[in-house]
């Protein structure tokens, strides 16, 4: 980062350069926040250069459109320009705006290849070239990371005291072996001399660079050689390099020892290397697997965050931003968690900036915890955090899985939202739909009757005067008879409304079944006019516990249907039983076509009639529905059925009934009677 | 204008409608019959030879304009008009009602001086129509005494 010179036009633009990378949109994230902070505008610009041959042009093309969108949509500017190389474009694009840019926004990405740390790749170019104009910013895409190489393994943080000692030891062995091997073998047979002493201390220095790395091998040669020089060369017990053929032999030992040190310490590092590898193809395949069946984010997140810790060895943290202000951002799982205040900042400065922060990175590095933004291609959804426990390293390998894994969660999380997205836009259709058909259903059925009232009276009107006594009377009576069924829809509605908000309250109490019956089948005479009504009772009169209210609402609506779907002329038979086991049952059976098969389960569904395309029968069809609700809140049961005479069966019943004082015989009480 | 001698047939299954079509139609001298199902109404229709037919589209046992075409061949002879009746007030429903041969449309619910203003101008269609019809086919002679009867119609 470098700043640059002051001018006196106001600096008023913030310029981020876009590519076709994946996380192209970090850039623009973060051009939206500085220019917030700044009052500024900002603008996104492609400098489009031509390609070098056998790239995906395709694939490039639709993230760069996908990334220019994007920028639309966060209310930035797109600019596209065209040019031989990126450096021109860059410097026409700041010559032009010439003083009005206050900070370029760069995005950096880790070099590939082993000499790639030497290479000068685009955006160091751009950078080059933009900070000879203004301020610029260097933002990762790629996460930030130590690059490890020779001199890290060479460097003396890999180098512990421990391993000098293990070097040490590994040395006195080899002599120790020497030494005795030189005292007890007879000097006939094999001695220990000048040819075979190197290999016999070069066992040791493998053994040590293959166990502890390179470093303490390296250590372990030197040592061996100033022991070999000491005690088994000439002279005896003096360290003396003074010919050519010492210093040949010392030369020989040392590039020996060496080779073979780097040789074992780099087969250790590529076992160390594949069993890192094999963590992170697992934990990357795990994380989708304990993720992806998740139905929630909230439970996604808490699942993983056990998962890995168990797996990483690591305490790990998910944090999120807040409902309201979207800025803050908190720890949630695991649950109670409380950062320090440096961590706090350092978790601020993630979410904010969205870079790598915290313990062993660029910034903040002097926190306990580490953090990483988890940002998906929908934007930014949260941080993760962790923390090494003991004396754990965190290296470039680890931090390279950490932003593997951030970068996995984001988008199992994008996934589950979708999905969830689409499960509520599809409910919340379904429900849409219904409630339209409700309201058309019931408009219809409004309908039906109002225009046997309004054409009935407006009959009268017109005529009233010419048409004979009797007439007259006949249309009042249809009238009427269209306001009653009016009425009893719009009850049915609003004991619907009721029972489903639970507001109505049962009230039980013993009531006369007989009573009931009589107020029924008086309120349905007119209904009941074209049918043949049967009673049938077993006892001779009962008491039932019931809401009475409620429960001739029901036999009400039995019976109105009965009358409704059955042809005129034909019997509707009511019975009424008792038994000490079952309770009192009550049944109303008709002579019609019965139900179909396929509408029995469906009968008490709410909804059941709303799928014809017009209700031919005219009724708001919430009659079972309310029916059963009913009946079930009593703790009683409801069915229907078809009988083998040929018609359907409602059957309901009340459990709790006993004896009246006797009282005339129900049958007497047949109100409908035939018409 | 009195509806004498004109037969008149409804198809619905509200009750309450069939009594006050009845009893105004009668009133006014038309002769009524009522049919609360579709098997029903194109059995009268059948038998009765009727002069207009008023069609619910919402019937138990069929729709009622599934049954409009075979009415109105029914009455092809006597270019009998049907006046579709239903609480269905989308334009889609109309058109379909008017594709399938419907000679008026009204939406439930209606005053019934509505509908019998609608019954009046079907019938003096059809009325000239078919005049139209058999004029062209009179000799001179004939034509005349159909004028002459005209005329004496529109007094009543």
């Amino acid at each position: 980062m470098s700043s640059g010179s002051v001018l006196a036009t106001p600096r008023t633009l913030i310029v981020t350069f876009i590519e076709d990378h994946p996380k192209a949109g970090m850039l623009l994230r973060l051009a939206r926040r500085r220019a917030q902070e700044k009052g500024a505008k900002w603008r996104a610009v492609f400098v489009e250069t031509p390609p070098p041959l056998g790239q995906l042009e395709d694939e490039k093309h639709e993230r760069l459109l996908r990334t220019m969108t994007l920028a639309e949509q966060m209310g930035g500017e797109v600019v596209h320009i065209e040019s031989e190389n990126i450096e021109d474009g860059v410097e026409k694009i700041l010559e032009q705006e010439a003083g009005r840019v206050s900070l370029v926004i760069i995005g950096s990405v880790e070099a590939e290849g082993r000499f790639g740390r030497w290479r000068n790749l685009p955006w160091m170019r751009m950078v080059r070239i933009a900070s000879q104009y203004t301020q610029v910013e260097v933002l990762p895409l790629t996460g930030q990371h130590y690059r490890s190489g020779f001199m890290e393994r060479l460097s003396l943080r890999t180098l512990r005291p421990v391993h000098v000692v293990y070097a040490l030891v590994a040395v006195s062995l080899s002599f120790a072996c020497a030494f005795v091997l030189e005292r007890e073998l007879p000097p006939a047979l094999f001695r220990i001399n000048d040819q075979n002493i190197g290999l016999l201390f070069m066992i040791a220095c493998a053994f040590v660079a293959g166990r502890f790395g390179l470093l303490p091998g390296l250590v372990a040669s030197v040592i061996s050689f100033l022991a070999i020089n000491y005690y088994f060369t000439l002279p005896y017990y003096a360290i003396k390099i003074d010919n050519v053929t010492d210093l040949l032999n010392m030369g020989l030992f040392l590039s020996a020892a060496l080779l073979i040190s780097l040789f074992t310490s780099q087969t250790r590092d590529y076992a160390e290397k594949a069993a890192k590898r094999e963590i992170s193809t697992q934990a990357l395949f795990t994380l989708y697997r304990v993720a992806s069946d998740a139905f929630s984010r909230e439970q996604a997140l808490e699942r993983l965050q056990k998962k890995l810790e168990r797996m990483l060895g690591v305490d790990v943290a998910f944090c999120l931003p807040g409902v309201m202000n979207t800025d803050q951002i908190q720890p949630i799982y695991p649950t109670g968690l409380e950062f320090s205040e440096s961590d706090k900042k350092a978790l601020q400065t993630c979410w904010l900036e969205m870079r790598t922060t915290g313990l062993a990175s660029p910034f903040n590095p002097g926190t306990a915890w580490r953090f990483e933004p988890m940002i998906s291609q929908a934007g930014e959804i949260g941080v993760i955090a962790v923390r090494p426990r003991g004396k754990m390293h965190l290296d470039t390998w680890f931090g390279r899985l950490l932003t593997a894994i951030a970068d996995q969660t984001a988008t199992v999380l994008d996934h589950i939202s979708l999905e969830r997205s689409m499960e509520d836009t599809r409910v919340s259709e379904e429900r849409e739909k219904l409630r339209s058909m409700l309201l058309s259903s019931v408009s219809h059925d409004f309908k039906t009757p109002l225009a046997g009232i309004i054409g009935a009276l407006s009959v009268h009107r017109s005529l009233g005067e010419r048409l004979p006594q009797k007439k007259r009377e006949e249309l009042i009576e249809a009238a009427i008879e269209e306001a009653q069924r009016l009425d009893s829809f719009i009850t049915n509605i609003l004991d619907m409304t009721r029972l489903e908000s639970g507001n109505i309250r049962f009230r039980k109490e013993w009531h006369s079944v007989k009573a009931m019956v009589r107020n029924v089948s008086k309120r349905l005479q007119h209904r009941l006019r074209q049918h043949e009504l049967v009673i049938q009772a077993d006892e001779p009169d009962i008491e039932v516990c019931m809401d009475v209210m409620m429960t001739e609402q029901v036999l009400q609506n039995l019976l109105d249907n009965a009358c409704k779907y059955t042809p005129a002329g034909t019997r509707i038979e009511l019975r009424f039983s008792a038994d000490k086991e079952k309770g009192f049952i009550c049944e109303v059976r008709d002579h019609g076509q019965g139900l179909p098969a396929d509408k029995i389960e469906r009968a008490f569904d709410k909804y059941a009639r709303l799928h014809k395309k017009d209700s031919q029968v005219a009724g708001t069809g919430l009659g079972l529905a309310i029916s059963k609700t009913v009946i079930d809140a009593q703790g009683g049961w409801i069915r229907a059925a078809n009988h083998e005479g040929g018609g359907a069966v409602f059957t309901f019943c009340l459990p709790e009934w006993r004896a009246a004082e006797a009282l005339p015989d129900i049958n007497a009480l047949q109100g409908g009677g035939v018409a | 204008m009195s509806l004498r001698n004109k037969h008149i047939v409804a198809i619905d299954d509200t009750h309450s409608i069939l009594t006050f079509l009845r009893i105004s139609l009668e009133a006014l001298g038309a002769t009524f019959h009522g049919a609360a199902t579709a098997a029903g109404g194109i059995a009268l229709c059948e038998s009765d030879q009727p002069d207009l037919v008023v069609l619910d589209l919402g019937l138990p046992d069929k729709e009622g304009l599934d049954i409009l075409p075979r009415l109105k061949r029914l009455g092809k002879q006597r270019a009998m008009p049907v006046i579709v009746l239903t609480v269905r007030k989308e334009q889609d429903s109309r058109d379909a009602a008017s594709q399938m041969g419907a000679d008026a449309y009204l939406t439930k619910p209606f005053v019934m001086d509505e509908l019998i203003e609608i019954i009046h101008s079907k019938l003096r269609l059809t009325r000239d129509h078919l005049k139209l019809v058999k004029n062209e086919n009179d000799t001179p002679k004939v034509k005349a005494k159909r004028e002459k009867e005209t005329e004496t119609e529109n007094e009543d």
